[in-house]
């Protein structure tokens, strides 16, 4: 019982099951492998698409950018 | 199954060498001071510390002086240390007179001034005496606490009427004494300089202290009741001449004090500084001379299980904060503020990282949390709901009329004010005290929150923004718990390493990566099926 408890705790805190949770995930994967100043073309459908374009990518195409309300007509 | 990385290069080598100096440096500074704090751990536990120094000026004519006064003792409610005679000039004495210590200075013949001071560290916590119900009265006829004595008319006819029908139908010692108690603590009470009998102060229906005290005594001993009158000072932060007198009362052959002035009843409050036993004069001189005096009474912060009259204590290792405490150079509120922060600030990471809950904004709660240990909890959260209800009503008509965000935000925190100060007032009109505690409320933080709730109402609606009110509510408390816990806020004050020991925590959490609490309800299908 009492391995079982430990043995419970230690995998919770190396989170040995199948489940990726946020925090592995920022500690683990997003913080090392994404450079601070690139978040910007996760949150910015259009420059993330110019990327793409330049490195022949497919991807959906894009029609029209609108950055105002004013633009739409 | 998801890609898991088996990499472990972000737990680098600079971060583990950091994190481990740091634990290090902590644990060997707080190393050092094992011993010095545990010799200097005080188990009477005050709740109060003041200095007092007693102040006499004389200044003589043609034949030798005497002053004399009483000096404390311990008890179980108080404790005095570092007695000092300062003024040298004069011969002092200390005598034994039925349990009393008498203290005589004797001056020699002179037309100069002679100023005597004589000081000493109070240490004092108050103690709430239980009487058992039905314990009958003892008649102990021997007992000199049972005498007439010349402002104690014991046996006089009035006080034996009185007692007679204060105590009819009452058997039992507590219910004589709660009579009695009640009767002399509903007189009147007047500022009333010089010796009130106890005869005087029922004739007059109105007295100070010593012929309440006095009135107390003399009913208590008509019925057989051991009883006698106690003197002493009540301590503030302040320059004073006054003395006080209250009762104590013998109940199972332990003395049991009575306060019929402040209302008191078998309580004695921690600022009590008792002096002397009996109906006598706390001063007296040789007559006919100049003669002045005051008790120069001073506050210390202490830390309550550390012995802060001893040499070797541990306030004054050098790295410990007692003496920045005991300085004033800073605020207490500011100093223990500033040390809680960071705890308040893991608290509520662990909270986020661990438990999983929402967090909008770190330090909004510790803020918050920090008001309410001025103002008690609940009166806090109370005050806090109504503002954040004023700010609803308010920017109603604000949002109505369509007013540009930042002179709006003017309108709502200039009426957080003025609601604030307007309570104040009232409370001190008509002496709520609740009301008033309104002026513990730091207003920058009133104002920051009421700033966001309006701004949560404007953003999501009524519903989200109470919502938000709780969650904000749930880590608040939290936080109060951990702030008001004397021993937490002492332990931060001598061991400051802790805040080190913060640090190297959130460093550990900031490479957290088991799930979050919550995480594990939600994908609790997954966990169970493996």
């Amino acid at each position: 019982m009492m391995m079982k408890f430990k043995n419970l705790i230690k995998r919770s805190f190396t989170n040995d099951f199948d489940v990726l949770g946020i925090n592995e995930r920022n500690v683990s994967l997003i913080y090392p492998n994404n450079k601070r100043k690139y978040y910007k073309f996760a949150d910015d459908k259009v420059l993330a698409k110019n990327i793409l374009d330049a490195h022949n990518i497919p991807n959906a195409k894009t029609f029209a950018v609108i950055e105002l309300m004013g633009d739409i007509q | 199954m998801l890609m898991k990385t088996t990499n472990t290069s972000h737990m680098n080598k600079s971060f583990k060498i950091v994190t481990v100096a740091l634990l290090f440096i902590a644990i060997v500074s707080m190393s050092f001071k094992i011993i010095p704090f545990s010799k200097s751990l005080d188990s009477f536990m005050p709740t109060e510390v003041y200095n007092v120094d007693y102040n006499f000026f004389m200044k003589g004519g043609d034949k030798e002086m005497f002053i004399k006064t009483y000096l404390p003792s311990d008890n179980e409610r108080q404790k005095i240390f570092s007695k000092k005679d300062i003024e040298g000039k004069s011969v002092f004495k200390i005598e034994n007179e039925e349990g009393n210590q008498r203290a005589i200075w004797k001056l020699a013949k002179g037309s100069s001034m002679n100023n005597i001071k004589y000081s000493f560290t109070f240490k004092g916590k108050a103690i709430q005496y239980n009487i058992a119900d039905n314990l009958p009265i003892q008649n102990s006829s021997s007992n000199r606490f049972l005498n007439e004595e010349k402002y104690i008319e014991v046996h006089h006819s009035k006080i034996d009427s009185l007692a007679k029908s204060l105590a009819f139908g009452k058997d039992d010692l507590k219910g004589v004494l709660t009579s009695f108690y009640n009767y002399v603590y509903n007189i009147p009470s007047a500022p009333i300089r010089g010796v009130t009998s106890a005869v005087t102060a029922f004739e007059q229906n109105q007295a100070s202290c010593n012929g309440k005290a006095r009135l107390f005594v003399a009913l208590c001993r008509n019925k057989g009741i051991a009883a006698k009158l106690k003197g002493g000072l009540i301590l503030e932060n302040t320059k004073k001449r006054i003395s006080h007198l209250w009762a104590e009362v013998l109940v199972n052959d332990k003395w049991i004090p009575f306060d019929v002035l402040n209302g008191y009843f078998a309580y004695l409050p921690s600022n009590y500084l008792e002096i002397y036993s009996g109906d006598h004069f706390l001063i007296t001189h040789t007559p006919n001379v100049l003669f002045d005096y005051s008790y120069e009474i001073k506050n210390i912060s202490f830390v309550p299980f550390i012995n802060v009259t001893s040499k070797e204590s541990i306030i004054n290792h050098p790295v410990s904060l007692v003496k920045l405490l005991q300085s004033k150079i800073m605020p207490k509120s500011v100093l223990n503020f500033l040390i809680l922060l960071p705890l308040g600030g893991l608290l509520i990471a662990l909270i986020k990282n661990v438990i999983g809950l929402k967090t909008y904004g770190v330090f909004l709660p510790i803020l918050i949390a920090f008001a309410l240990t001025y103002t008690g909890y609940f009166t806090g959260v109370f005050l806090f709901l109504l503002i954040t209800i004023l700010v609803t009503v308010i920017s109603i008509p604000l949002n109505n009329w369509g007013l540009l965000y930042a002179p709006k935000m003017v309108v709502i925190l200039s009426c957080t004010v003025v609601s604030m100060l307007v309570a104040i007032l009232i409370g001190i009109q008509y002496e709520i005290n609740w009301l008033t505690s309104f002026s513990f409320f730091p207003v920058i933080i009133v104002s920051i929150m009421a700033e966001r709730f309006a701004r949560a109402i404007e953003e999501d609606g009524y519903k989200k923004a109470i919502n938000r009110i709780r969650i904000i509510n749930v880590r608040t408390t939290l936080c109060y718990v951990v702030f008001s816990s004397v021993v937490i806020n002492s332990m931060l004050l001598i061991f400051p390493e802790l805040l080190l020991v913060m640090i190297v925590l959130s460093l550990m959490l900031g490479k957290w990566i088991g799930l979050r609490v919550f995480e594990y309800s939600r994908f609790s299908t997954i966990l169970l099926n493996e």
